[in-house]
């Protein structure tokens, strides 16, 4: 398997087989592996870059599931550092970004999977933000959450949605997919739901016209074919329901958690794996380059190396800066519309389903003009 | 010195060709080697080099980069530099910094620009302490040859106070230049290279 015959294959337009994927993933030499990612990334999206304007909510990290690759959740609340945010204080997050004159146009909400919260919590909570701001995208739960919801509340997971999404809910975050090797999930999130519970639950949501995203944890022990049987699994489900809009890789920071002892994800191996999922994931429209977790500079880079999506300007993240990330808290409009400038891409503002918001003109000025040298 | 490629008139940079050329002449220059030291003295003028190197120190220069240069004018700076070397400046290494808000790729295309100006500079070093192991990395795929910085013999693990540390150890510079496809040597004292065994 060589990049020449994949390329071919790319050309022909036949999906790469695991093979190719094994074969990507092993490629030395990274610039050609980027150079054939970014060719079908320009295919998808010409040179531009979107992005959004949103607002985190962790509405609490009690979590039952004790997963060695985290560094949010606590087990009790005696342990420090336990919150759970009343629905108040979660409201006021939205309502401080609105009346700061900045406000979002999707609210993305994950928590641990609390055991002690009335399943009438999450529904208050949705409903509450979208009485704030009914225009509102509520991206919310991820598929562990709702599997979570499903067995403590005894609710079929198609109840629990269309209860949700009767409270509010648009779309699903795509996390708690890891990887979805037994192996892994054994060693690394043994009490998380498996990964055919994982899929089911998207399944179920495409099937009730609801649109979510998906990722992959890397760089912990997983082994390259472990990487590509998850990217494949995710296409196989794409082929069936068509309900993915975004591809996340998510690279693991090993600070403050179970995991401490291995090194995070070098850089060279978060660009492979965002050109090896471009190339892998035909049918999955985005790329995200999650700012959070690659940080802003590799997070840059990935634009040439088939991302076309750099999330949004988030505020208040918990979840990846308590495991070490050094990314800021959160970027103006301004500054992700430079750094997409910056790397010579476009920038786009677009809605949680992709449709544009604001381009060229429309957006707001930065301090970078337009077509200035990265 | 012109690559053709990445001007300020050209909003989308061939950045795979500038990185192709930079890298292929890392590897004539180096012979598919990277290096990493614990301690490495930056000079940070031309008059601070010309004193070390005059007491034996080895030459190594650190070279700014901001944001608001254009492509041509860091040619011209490092094509005078070049001069400088080519008449006789004791330079062994340069260490491209970015300054201010000087973002990912504009920082690989400087260093590319370094390894493709500078051949008569051996190496093209990274400041893990500036550009951090993730982008220091990618700079290997740039032209860079070398990692300095906070590089240790043993690190506590990053929980508590120690999150957030960002010295790397010995064997994680070496696996870092092995991730980059170069093998990895130990710059020891006098100047000896030890291969760092995996």
């Amino acid at each position: 398997m060589t990049l020449a015959s994949i390329s071919e294959k790319l050309s022909a337009g036949i999906p790469l087989s695991f093979d190719d994927g094994v074969a990507l993933f092993r490629e030395p030499d990274l610039l050609k592996l980027g150079g054939l990612a970014n060719q079908m990334r320009e295919q998808l999206h010409c040179d531009r870059t979107t992005f959004n304007r949103n607002l985190h909510i962790n509405p609490t990290n009690l979590c039952v599931a004790s997963c060695k690759l985290c560094s949010f959740s606590r087990r009790s609340p005696e342990q420090p550092g336990a919150y759970t945010l009343s629905l108040s204080q979660a409201w006021d997050k939205l309502r401080a970004r609105t009346d700061s004159g900045d406000p979002v146009t999707e609210v993305h909400v994950v928590g641990g999977l609390n055991a002690n919260l009335p399943f009438d919590y999450y529904v208050d909570l949705l409903e509450g933000l979208k009485r704030l701001q009914p225009a509102l995208h509520i991206k919310a739960f991820s598929a562990v959450e709702i599997f979570h919801f499903h067995k403590l509340y005894r609710l079929d997971v198609r109840e629990v949605l269309q209860r949700l999404l009767a409270a509010g809910l648009g779309s699903l975050p795509g996390g708690g997919a890891e990887i979805f090797a037994p192996r892994v999930r054994q060693r690394i999130c043994p009490n998380k739901c498996n990964a055919d519970e994982w899929l089911d639950v998207h399944r179920t949501a495409h099937q009730m016209g609801l649109r979510s995203n998906c990722t992959m944890l890397y760089g912990t022990i997983e082994t390259i074919e472990e990487r590509v049987d998850h990217l494949l699994r995710l296409r196989t489900l794409q082929d069936e329901t068509r309900g993915f809009q975004a591809f996340i890789p998510l690279a693991f920071h090993p600070d403050n958690n179970a995991l401490s002892h291995l090194p995070p994800p070098s850089a060279v191996d978060d660009l492979r794996v965002c050109a090896v999922s471009r190339l892998l994931l035909h049918n999955i429209p985005h790329i995200k380059a999650y700012w959070i977790s690659l940080g802003i500079k590799t997070a840059q880079t990935a634009q040439w190396f088939g991302a076309d999506d750099l999330d949004g300007t988030v505020q208040e993240e918990k979840i990846y800066h308590l495991a070490g990330s050094d990314a800021p808290q959160a970027l103006t409009p301004a500054e992700i519309i430079r750094l997409i400038r910056a790397a010579g891409r476009t920038p786009v503002e677009r809605d949680t389903l992709y449709n544009v918001v604001a381009q060229g003109e429309a957006l707001p000025a930065c301090a970078l003009p337009a077509g200035a040298r990265p | 010195m012109s690559t053709g490629v990445a001007t300020a008139a050209s909003p989308s940079p061939d950045l795979f060709a500038l990185g192709r050329a930079a890298q292929a002449a890392c590897w004539t220059a180096t012979g598919g080697r990277g290096f990493f030291a614990c301690n490495t003295f930056i000079a940070t003028s031309l008059p601070m080099l010309t004193e070390a190197t005059g007491r034996g120190l080895r030459g190594v220069l650190r070279l700014s980069v901001t944001a608001e240069e254009s492509a041509q004018q860091q040619e011209r700076r490092l094509d005078q530099l070049a001069e400088q070397v080519r008449e006789g400046l004791v330079l062994d290494g340069v260490v491209p910094t970015p300054e201010e808000e000087c973002l990912g790729l504009a920082t690989l295309l400087f260093v590319a620009r370094c390894r493709l100006a500078l051949t008569g500079v051996p190496h093209v070093l990274v400041d893990l302490d500036c550009l951090g192991p993730k982008l220091g990395q990618l700079a290997l795929g740039f032209g860079a040859d070398e990692l300095c910085g906070p590089i240790v013999e043993t690190r506590a693990l990053r929980l508590g106070d120690n999150a957030g540390n960002r010295a790397i150890t010995r064997a994680e510079a070496a696996q870092l230049l092995r991730g980059a496809g170069l093998r990895a040597f130990e710059r020891m004292a006098g100047g000896r290279l030890e291969e760092f065994a995996p």
